[in-house]
């Protein structure tokens, strides 16, 4: 079975006053729904990560703006959602000694997963109950 | 490999150099009669005309410098009446307000189409090449010198000027330009243009570029030749000697041949002005020894370069310089440490695998020189995670560190946040206090 996985577009922002609103501007003039996003951050620039409707428009509008984008696919996993939902699916990860590069929370049970080993990730949540979100659901 | 003129381009040395000694006397001794200036110098240092039969006596003549340009504009620095100048170029800066400004006789601008004619062919052009000039034409010699140039080689050529890139791409695409002709800046620039347009590589015809008008390294050289499929070779000019095709790269691109029959070249350590040993890195002094309405004795270009002699395999003879390394007065002294831009643009270079885009900030804290680098993040050291980012940062600092011996500050900064230039870049900032 295909894993679904979804696409995250990152950028690279420097830290001065209005950088983010233009991005969100830009997606959102083209009528680009955000559906998730994380920022990491220093004192001079920042990674902002997004997960967005259509990520191949998106990209190529920020290209175009001038943005540098990064592309890469990540898991979308349902957390279960009840009291060690989470630390139950990072657990199933960890025990099998599949780090966890960065996660954020999409929507509600929604979190947004990379991890070193995607495809091996995905099937161990499948094959334990854990469902998997594809653009179209997290969208819906 | 085509030579323009076999005569001078594979001469023997010993003729060449016999050919230069009567040049030189001649040239000095109107250089003495006819301009006041230079009268005036060589009574200073102890020098007669008459006593100078050849090169053996060039180190004993007084130097000519950009101020003397200064001091003597507008028509101070020609050595004919004001009816043989029939044309002036200057350069593309001014200095107070004031140009440098060269006259041009008839003949010296027939020589002049002859040196970028041989550029030209050196660079691979042919009668049978279409040649888009990109070059600006006006007081700058870049225009209308390949343009000479080009026309004597017989190409079919594109007068198109600078700016407008969107009509330059159009014009490379609807004539099927196989020689292009401008800066390597501007070179790079019509290639992201061209993509960003949505023209393919396979929709041109390009094969051949000669670049020139400001310093460029190995580097962008490749960047340049992958983007747009063409040769691109390098050439060397000062307005003050005649423009374009006083140096020129043929297609070995292992130096620029000096067109020694009309400049004798000198390599002087810029502080103490003896020479430097055979290869070594030094100010280029160029004597122009056929010019008729702008001589010039022992002018220091305040350019820094190596010079060879060992033959080429393309079979001309002549010297060839390597590319200008620095210029003497743009050279940074950060902390004692002698620092030239292209040191920094070679290294970014080899991390960035792709045309670095940077700036240089100078400032003092305290009683330091402080050494501050802007890189634009590009696609290909981008990453989405923090610490690979972070890696990257800091493999440009400790490159530049070890590669200039001082520490360096490094800041990553938005592409297309440092301004563009379609002319020369301006990479350095000065904030130190003048003294």
């Amino acid at each position: 079975m295909e894993i679904p996985t979804v696409t995250q577009l990152a950028l690279f922002v420097e830290n001065r006053a209005g950088r983010l609103s233009e991005v969100c501007g830009v997606l959102g003039k083209a009528g680009i729904n955000i559906l998730g996003f994380s920022i990491a951050d220093t004192a001079e620039y920042g990674i902002f990560r997004l997960i967005v409707a259509d990520a191949e428009k998106a990209g190529q509008l920020l290209r175009e703006a001038h943005f540098t984008v990064a592309r890469r696919d990540v898991l979308c996993v349902d957390i279960p959602h009840r009291p060690g939902g989470l630390a139950e699916v990072l657990g199933l990860l960890s025990r099998q000694g599949i780090n966890v590069e960065y996660m954020y929370v999409a929507a509600r049970t929604l979190i947004i997963l990379n991890v070193e080993s995607l495809e091996q990730a995905g099937r161990l949540l499948l094959d334990n109950g854990i469902a998997l979100k594809s653009i179209e659901e997290l969208a819906g | 490999m085509n030579i323009w003129d076999p005569v001078w381009e594979q001469a023997d040395r010993v003729a060449l150099e016999t050919h230069q000694s009567e040049l030189l006397r001649e040239q000095v001794r109107r250089a003495a009669d006819r301009l006041p200036y230079y009268q005036a110098r060589m009574k200073e240092g102890g020098v007669e005309a008459a006593g100078v039969r050849g090169l053996d006596d060039l180190r004993r003549l007084p130097f000519t410098v950009k101020q003397d340009f200064m001091d003597n504009y507008p028509y101070g620095m020609m050595a004919v009446p004001l009816r043989e100048v029939i044309r002036v170029h200057g350069s593309s800066g001014t200095s107070r307000g004031k140009s440098t400004i060269a006259g041009y006789t008839r003949r010296d601008l027939e020589t002049w189409a002859e040196l970028c004619a041989r550029l030209a062919t050196a660079a691979g052009v042919t009668n049978g090449d279409v040649a888009q000039i990109c070059f600006g034409y006006g007081l700058f010699t870049g225009g209308f010198g390949l343009h000479a140039g080009l026309e004597r080689v017989g190409a079919l050529v594109l007068p198109i000027s600078s700016g407008n890139t969107p009509r330059q791409i159009q014009f490379m695409r609807d004539f099927g330009t196989t020689a292009l002709i401008g800066t390597p800046t501007y070179a790079l620039h019509l290639a992201e243009s061209a993509r960003e347009m949505g023209v393919r590589r396979d929709q041109l015809r390009l094969q051949w570029g000669l670049f020139g008008g400001e310093p460029w390294t190995e580097g962008i050289r490749r960047q340049i030749e992958s983007l747009l499929g063409l040769a691109a070779t390098d050439n060397y000019g000062l307005s003050e000697l005649c423009g374009p095709g006083v140096s020129y790269e043929c297609l070995c691109k292992k130096g620029m041949h000096i067109a020694e029959d009309h400049y004798v070249v000198e390599v002087l350590d810029p502080g103490t002005g003896t020479p430097v040993p055979e290869g070594a890195v030094g100010e280029l002094v160029f004597t122009a020894l056929t010019r008729e309405a702008t001589p010039l004795i022992r002018y220091r270009t305040g350019d820094l370069a190596s010079v060879t002699r060992e033959p080429c395999a393309c079979g001309r003879t002549l010297a060839r310089m390597s590319k200008v390394v620095g210029r003497s007065d743009d050279m940074m002294v950060v902390r004692g440490v002698n620092i030239f831009p292209s040191q920094i643009e070679s290294i970014l270079l080899d991390i960035e695998h792709a045309q670095p885009h940077y700036q240089i900030v100078l400032t003092r804290r305290g009683a330091m020189d402080h050494l501050a680098v802007r890189v634009e993040v590009t696609e290909e050291i981008f990453a989405d995670e923090m610490k690979r980012l972070r890696a990257v940062e800091e493999e440009i600092r400790a490159a530049l560190r070890s590669g200039l011996g001082v520490e360096v500050d490094v800041h990553l900064v938005e592409p297309k946040s440092l301004e563009r230039f379609t002319g020369k870049a301006k990479r350095v900032f000065d904030e130190r206090p003048k003294e």
